[in-house]
């Protein structure tokens, strides 16, 4: 690495905070990650299942080239990325600086059990005697004081719940590898002086002072107290100031000399207080009048060591800082209507229910109540708890509710198969992403979810039955009665109760609710340069939705430290290669671990070395002490610079913890990472513990072996796997470092930008003769902020950029190649075919409003589209006040076959016009006829502002629509009212459809880049919520509402995603494939391509040039399905060929 | 549905729904309704006269001013505020009603209710069962030196009626004087174990107002006044309404 690496710093360890990480990661970013929680994966590792595949797929988000550079592993387990440092338990306490350049200053909360000697063994929580309830499960269940915090995380650790250990000091004998020290907490680092004349001051201090945890100590005159701060350090002195002889001022003077950073406080008597004024002066800190009670002294102190705790605390400089603080959850106590919760154990909230559901939670993943354990028979949801509520200040929508209550009442019908009967009392089901309305109208139709538009007063409990009544109202006002086994309450959100003082910390806006604010236009962007939003810190939102922000976070935290000189980096340099390698025989050096003694009876044993050392490929076989202690890891290192081994294997306890180590270590003795590897080997406790948890019979079957050859096979296993590693380099590909964008729209505008700020030529191709797209039309957004000037400085920007090449009147012709290296022609109106070469492609060819002949359109002046009255509105053919009566129409076409999907903005759209109209003309009567009006997350308040401005909203059925008859120069409406039960009519001067949009993603295009086309026109995400801007086809990425109908901020969110995804692949001049790739044996090949069919990234073609089938070695991600494909071996994955399986399968059997 | 559509010909400022707007804090909130239905859900009175509270409001919101002035639903009402406690949008619904009673002509009022308003009307004690001051005084004295002689562990259990600078000034439903004197006791008694300093007043000392449910105003106010202004007079430091 010679180039200077530019850093960041998130915060936040959840799923935007690891999507921002490895963003950055990928690009060339040093990031650290912190979180305040003990684990990462913020929420989501309480989520089993996520809509809509109601599965997980966290590990979608891992790199797809260069995979080597981190973990390969379930992300909920852990992570791991040479270029991310990862702090737990760590929050941050300060910032300071200036973009490009912060000093942030970090508190790791003090760990009584060291993490790296903890195995896991969980002896010690066996004995723990303290039991609390357990936040996983949301305190379904209990746990010790010191616990696991998650049931999954790779290394599993164990941490002590401070507040609730008494410190009995059961655990600490227990611990087979010492990793806990009550004894040595930190408190007790933390060394008190306590000088006075008087006996009795002197230990009633020690006394209190003891009990607090400190180390205290006396000295009963001045010189004894010079005598001990010469003899040890000490933090504090507490300082009498008349004694006899030398007096403490005197001794304060020469304390001070020998350590200036001492503590000093000064005890006196109320008459010689100036004294200690005078003392303050030369360096005491605060002084203490006597006699003083416990009550002064202790938080006196507390305030003194806190402050030391901090100085401790570690500072470092980032360029940027990404805040993915995430959010929290409404806790239905705190609420005027609490439905029972805390009082009836059969209301829960919806996370609650998630580990009921979760196989890791209270009941095992049976879907029983919590009262008595009978199965769940009838469940209902009650939405908008702790939501759209004004008693509760929170005139928001929560945005995720919807969909995880369709998500969860699936769930448990799936687990039931079928048996439970699910209820979801809503108001509005706000089912605005692009797949949600489909997957809400199969729950109802298909899995017979049942949906009750109404709220729920209250919940009566029958005692004797523990069951829950439900008393509503139904649409016409009948009163109904409905008996529940349980409810569930879709808790909303609320900040964390961090958020302010963080806020506050580094200098950002809130908004009214207390959420992160972010600048206008963006969904990341701070008030503060250099610090952007991830995820839900600035309200709560989807995966989906959360991963894209947090690569858009990524994208503006790179500019900022690109633009103040950060720099992207170059990609580390790999060892060179050693070529007498590719010829030498393996020279296997075993390095056995006998963690501390506890396998020095297996590991130093001859017979055991002896055994190892049969196979001729291992050269030589050593142990060491702690292979995870500093000292043991130079051990190792000297034994490899000692013996120059071509391959090592190390057999030691928790092998990811070697991840990273192994790559360093390959740096410094130029070995390739790949010829390294960990085996597993473990203290005899250790692994009968876990056996005997587990009850499968092939574990039984282990129990039984002796250890000595159950290590034994592992080993050999590891090294009939090293001794087959094909030793030759992993494969890379020259790539061309320029982009090309089709679409020039704010999208593809915002995209082009974001990567030419990092220095690299981008093509932005435009179909008509202006840049700018839908912004043109648009004057304001319901926020109120102008769109003009955005439109003007972005055009601007992208016309005067020396890297944006725009060719405005063009289109694409043809493309091919693959990442890396596309080569795509496009066609001038005038001037004719040019062809480009790029790495990347980025579509943002955007949508237009869909066009309609529904309700009348086109047969009267006075019906309108949302599109059209904005236009006769900004060009004052329309005057507000000359009209009377105006009835707006959502959802036409929409949310219905064919096109079954909700465009998302037109509700905003109509509540803008609206209060547009209102505030024109005050008496003006507007009537919305909505389905499920979707103001969703904080337009919420706009839709609370036109009912209050006197906006009427009146709800229809998709199977009973309103009727519109032109007459005359007015429009007669009629529509069926639910509330009062009765036909109404409105005579209207204007009628305005929101016809939703429609995408404007042309087949051949979507074709010629191997990107995929959803049902709807849309494109289709490799993955909705993983991958949601990136096609399948790595190297092609999507934008603006040529993804998904999306508001203005929301679409330059995507694309500034959509520009840091293809960062990541710029930004090399090489990619990297992975180790683990799939190759071919041509001899042998047959050519009938059945491997091409099975691989599914699309890494295998067959070159009709030179006859052969080509493997492109960077969308290859090693899953080995064209090797099991291939009828007769010709396919293969390096690092798993059949004779190496083979030799593995063999030495697992010795012993059995 | 009927088949008869009823247009909808809104007019700002005309109905009666912006008339009570204009009168209560922040409107009544009466605009905001998501017509979420959590008021109809937990209103005792919902289905009754085919009404409920989201209906009553969605009438009133379209101006439909005929459908909520003349439903005798408003009298099914009971006040217990249900609806606007659950409310997400903290609607007002009571006080919609309590003007759409208002609106009502005095005389065509329920007669039960504007009975007891009459009642409360004639004298001084403000009881919707008409029970004159001396009554009240007589009731009370007997029942008290009843108790004493009876029960002698509370032979020094007072019941003043126009003790001056008592701290409590304490009113009491008529029925118990009248119909169940002996339910008088247990407040007695309570007030006697815990030492409190309290009065009855001989005028205004009925808790009941029938004139507030008749949504009678100047009559509510009447009897409100009377019996603070005997509370006031008495000196007492606080009002303990026990209604």
């Amino acid at each position: 690495m010679t180039k200077k690496i530019g850093t960041a710093m998130v915060v936040g360890a959840g799923i935007s905070g690891i999507r921002t990480a490895l963003d950055l990661a990928e690009t060339g970013y040093g990031v650290t990650l912190i979180d305040k929680a003990p684990h990462i994966g913020g929420v989501l590792s309480q989520l089993d299942y996520q809509f809509p595949t109601d599965h997980c797929g966290m590990c979608k988000m891992l790199p797809l080239v260069d995979r080597d550079a981190s973990s390969q592993y379930c992300l909920r387990k852990g992570l791991f990325h040479e270029n991310i440092d990862i702090l737990l338990s760590t929050e941050l306490i300060s910032v300071s600086g200036e973009p490009g350049n912060f000093e942030v200053t970090l508190r790791q909360k003090p760990s009584w059990v060291d993490p790296k000697l903890c195995i896991g063994c969980g002896a010690c929580e066996d004995l723990c005697p303290v039991e609390v309830p357990d936040d996983f499960n949301k305190g379904l269940t209990n746990r010790k004081a010191v616990y696991l915090p998650v049931p999954h995380a790779i290394p599993n650790t164990y941490v002590i719940d401070t507040a609730a250990c008494t410190r009995c000091g059961a655990c600490e004998p227990v611990c087979p590898t010492g990793a806990i020290q009550l004894s040595q907490q930190e408190r007790k680092k933390f060394r008190i002086l306590v000088v006075d004349d008087e006996l009795i001051v002197r230990d009633s201090l020690k006394e209190i002072l003891d009990e607090e945890g400190y180390t205290v100590e006396m000295a009963e005159s001045g010189p004894a107290a010079l005598e001990a701060l010469s003899r040890q350090p000490y933090q504090l002195m507490l300082l009498d100031i008349k004694m006899p002889g030398m007096d403490g001022v005197e001794v304060l003077q020469k304390a001070k000399e020998m350590n200036p950073d001492l503590s000093v406080v000064m005890m006196t008597a109320y008459a010689t207080v100036e004294t200690a004024v005078e003392a303050m002066k030369i360096g005491a800190l605060e002084y203490l009048i006597k006699p003083f009670e416990t009550d002064a002294l202790i938080p006196m102190v507390l305030s003194i060591y806190e402050d030391f705790e901090v100085a401790k605390a570690r500072k470092m400089e980032v360029g940027a800082l990404a805040l993915c603080g995430g959010t929290a959850y409404f806790d239905p106590k705190d609420g005027k209507n609490t439905f029972g919760y805390g009082a009836l154990p059969n209301v829960v909230t919806s996370i609650e229910f998630e580990r009921i559901c979760s196989g890791t939670g209270p009941f095992n993943g049976r879907m029983v109540r919590p009262s008595d354990g009978k199965p769940i028979g009838k469940i209902a949801w009650i939405q908008c708890v702790g939501s759209r509520d004004l008693q509760l200040d929170s005139d928001y929508c929560s945005n995720i509710c919807c969909m995880y209550a369709v998500k969860e009442a699936l769930l448990a019908k799936k687990k039931t198969n079928g048996e439970i009967e699910p209820v979801i009392f809503y108001m509005d089901m706000r089912t605005f992403g692009k797949t949600f309305q489909r997957y809400r109208d199969q729950a109802e139709s298909v899995h017979g979810v049942r949906f009750e538009r109404g709220r729920i007063h209250s919940i009566i409990p029958d005692q004797k039955s523990g069951d829950l009544i439900l008393l509503y109202a139904d649409s016409s006002g009948k009163r109904q009665e409905e008996n529940f086994d349980m409810v569930v309450l879709a808790v909303g959100q609320r900040p964390t109760p961090e958020t302010k003082g963080l806020a506050e910390q580094v200098g950002i806006e809130l908004n009214s609710w207390g959420f992160a604010q972010t600048a206008p236009f963006s969904l990341t962007q701070t008030s503060k340069n250099g610090i952007v939003i991830g995820g839900s810190f600035s309200g709560l939102k989807d995966i989906g939705e959360s991963v894209i922000q947090a690569s858009a976070a990524a994208a503006n935290a790179s500019r900022v430290i690109h633009s103040t000189g950060g720099g992207l980096a170059l990609q580390p340099s790999l060892p060179s290669l050693n070529t007498d390698i590719l010829r030498e025989n393996p020279k296997i050096l075993v390095a056995l671990c006998t963690c501390g003694e506890s396998l020095s009876r297996i590991v130093e044993n001859a017979d055991f070395t002896k055994e190892l050392l049969r196979d001729p490929a291992v050269n030589r076989v050593e142990t060491i002490a702690q292979t995870c202690t500093e000292q043991g890891w130079e051990r190792l290192k000297e034994l490899v610079e000692a013996h120059k081994p071509n391959r090592l294997l190390i057999g030691a306890c928790l092998p990811y913890l070697y991840a990273r180590k192994i790559r360093e270590l390959g740096r410094q003795v130029n070995l390739d990472p790949s010829l390294m590897d960990v085996v597993e080997i473990r203290p005899r406790k250790f692994a009968q513990k876990t056996e005997l948890k587990a009850e499968s019979s092939k574990l039984k079957v282990q129990r039984d072996l002796s250890a000595f050859s159950f290590q034994l096979s592992a080993l050999k296993m590891g090294v009939a796997k090293l001794k087959r590693m094909d030793p030759s380099p992993v494969e890379t590909i020259k790539i061309q470092q320029r982009a090309l964008i089709v679409g020039g729209g704010i999208a593809g505008m915002t995209a082009a930008l974001t990567i030419a700020e990092h220095g690299f030529q981008v093509d932005l191709v435009e179909l008509s003769e202006q840049l700018g797209g839908n912004l043109s039309w648009i004057q304001k957004t319901l926020e109120g902020h102008a769109v003009q000037p955005l439109l003007e400085e972005t055009v601007q920007k992208v016309e005067k950029h020396p890297l944006v090449n725009v060719h405005t009147q063009s289109h694409v012709v043809t493309t091919f190649g693959q990442v890396g290296n596309f080569f795509t022609t496009i066609e001038h109106a005038e001037n004719g075919l040019q062809t480009l070469t790029h790495g990347i492609a980025i579509l943002a060819t955007g949508g237009t409003e869909a066009g309609t002949t529904s309700y009348g359109h086109g047969t009267s002046e006075a019906i309108l589209t949302q599109k059209e009255l904005e236009g006769r509105l900004s060009e004052a053919s329309i005057d507000p006040v000359s009209l009377k009566t105006v009835v707006m129409i959502q959802c036409v076409d929409s949310r219905e076959e064919p096109r079954n999907y909700c465009s998302r903005v037109c509700c905003g759209n109509a509540l803008k016009q609206a209060l547009h109209l209102k505030e024109k003309h005050p008496d003006i009567a507007i009537y919305v006829l909505y389905r499920d009006m979707m103001s969703y997350g904080f337009t919420e308040t706009y839709y609370t502002r036109a009912r209050k401005a006197g906006v009427f909203f009146i709800q229809y059925n998709k199977d009973n629509k309103p009727d519109v008859e032109p007459e005359g120069g007015m429009v007669r409406v009629t529509v069926d009212e639910l509330i009062i039960g009765k036909k109404v009519t409105i005579e209207a001067d204007l009628v305005v459809l929101a016809t939703g949009i429609q995408p404007n993603f042309p087949k051949d295009l979507a074709d010629g880049f191997g990107a995929g086309i959803d049902p709807d026109g849309f494109f289709q995400e490799a993955e909705s919520k993983w991958r949601p801007v990136d096609a399948l086809n790595e190297g092609i990425f999507s934008c603006g509402i040529a993804h998904s109908p999306r508001s203005i901020a929301e679409s330059i969110a995507t694309a500034e995603a959509a520009a840091q995804r293809s960062l990541r692949i710029l930004t090399k001049e090489h990619l990297r494939s992975g180790k683990v790739a799939a190759k071919v044996k041509h001899s042998i090949c047959s050519r009938c391509e059945r491997c091409v069919e099975a691989c599914p990234y699309g890494a295998r073609k067959f070159d009709i040039e030179t006859e052969k089938l080509e493997v492109n070695a960077v969308r290859c991600q090693g899953c080995g399905s064209c090797a099991v494909a291939c009828p007769n071996g010709a396919s293969f994955l390096e690092g798993f060929p059949d004779q190496q399986m083979l030799e593995v399968i063999d030495a697992a059997m010795v012993g059995t | 549905m009927s088949e008869t559509a009823i247009k909808l010909d809104y007019k700002k400022g005309s109905i009666f729904i912006d008339k009570v707007q204009a009168l209560l804090p922040d409107g009544g909130n009466l605009n905001l309704c998501l017509t979420c239905g959590a008021c109809s859900s937990g209103c005792p009175a919902t289905e009754l006269s085919n009404m409920d509270p989201r209906k009553f409001l969605r009438y009133a919101a379209f101006g439909m001013d005929e459908e909520i002035l003349k439903s005798d639903w408003v009298w099914m009402c009971t006040m217990c505020q249900r609806c606007v406690y659950v409310c997400p949008m903290k609607i007002d619904i009571p006080q919609l009603i309590y003007h759409a009673r208002a609106s009502w002509p005095r005389e065509d009022r329920p007669k039960g209710i504007l009975g007891s308003c009459d009642m409360a009307l004639r004298n001084d004690s403000c009881s919707a069962m008409g029970t004159p001051p001396e009554d009240f005084q007589f009731v009370v004295e007997d029942v008290l030196e009843e108790y004493r002689e009876a029960q002698p562990e509370f032979k020094d259990m007072e019941a003043p009626i126009d003790k001056q600078g008592a701290e409590l000034f304490i009113n009491q439903n008529s029925r118990e004087p009248v119909t169940e004197p002996d339910e008088l006791v247990p407040l007695w008694k309570i007030l006697h174990i815990v030492g409190a300093d309290w009065t009855y007043g001989s005028k205004g000392w009925a808790g009941e107002n029938y004139c507030m449910f008749l949504a009678d105003d100047e009559s509510w106010e009447k009897v409100t006044r009377t019996t603070t202004a005997q509370a006031e007079q008495l000196g007492c430091k606080t009002f303990l309404n026990t209604e």
